[in-house]
């Protein structure tokens, strides 16, 4: 799909991940979802955002922007396949709260705007805003390592990968 | 080769939680598993390719087994399905 050239170049570098939204990163065991605060679906980590824009964290295509809004996937130029979700438990909002900004098989480039979201209204359900980042195809990598932060913006790094050898 | 099918009872479809517990599961088996409509499967051990088939309520999940385990794991996929979809 992509050109030999992209692959040259992500072999001799790793691969950055950047937080999705401006906030404030958080230990995953304070996500109030097993799934993801086990990390069951691939390395996660977890932002308690600060502002309502969820933006790509790595330059590539939008695979799917699910029907409900709440969540996207991307794939990398090197093939890192990311699922963002906005909220916890925010798939039973059905679309409630959530303006896409982009299409599905967009190219977009890293912290370009992706996903809006009324965090006021989340919160008016009960619902967590917390959103977790996970890296889905892991075992397709040689080394996936996650990078602690505190205070984060779409250009603070949170994963590193290595492509396999 | 061993398939099976299911219809989708949970009014959210197949979402990201169960997606990623269902790849999880057949991940430990060592046949492999296409999942997906009738004309449209995908690798079931691929996260983002069943998340992508953004199967909802009503719709008729297939999945194909082939391998040496093909029967343990269409059991334990047949009750992750019974019980969480």
């Amino acid at each position: 799909m992509f050109g030999s050239f992209a692959k040259m170049l992500s072999k001799n570098k790793d691969i950055a991940v950047n937080a999705p939204c401006k906030g404030k990163m958080i230990d995953n065991s304070d996500i109030p979802d097993e799934t993801f605060a086990d990390s069951i679906l691939g390395p996660t980590v977890a932002i308690m955002p600060s502002d309502n824009t969820v933006c790509a964290p790595v330059s590539g295509k939008i695979i799917q922007l699910f029907r409900t809004k709440h969540a996207f996937t991307i794939c990398s130029q090197e093939n890192v396949e990311i699922l963002v979700h906005i909220g916890i438990n925010t798939v039973d909002l059905n679309g409630q709260g959530f303006e896409a900004l982009v299409n599905e098989n967009d190219e977009v480039k890293q912290g370009d705007p992706i996903i809006k979201f009324d965090a006021d209204f989340i919160k008016s359900k009960n619902l967590s805003t917390i959103i977790p980042m996970v890296i889905c195809n892991e075992s397709d990598f040689e080394q996936v390592n996650k990078i602690n932060a505190d205070d984060v913006d779409t250009h603070t790094q949170l994963f590193s990968i290595q492509a396999k050898k | 080769m061993v398939e099976i099918s299911y219809v989708i009872t949970d009014p959210r479809g197949i979402h990201a939680r169960p997606a990623g517990q269902l790849v999880k599961l057949l991940s430990k088996y060592k046949c492999s598993v296409q999942m997906g409509t009738k004309e449209n499967k995908v690798d079931a051990k691929r996260l983002i390719a069943v998340m992508k088939l953004a199967l909802a309520q009503g719709n008729e999940l297939f999945l194909v087994f082939d391998g040496e385990d093909e029967k343990a794991a269409s059991e334990a996929a047949l009750e992750f399905l019974k019980s969480n979809l």
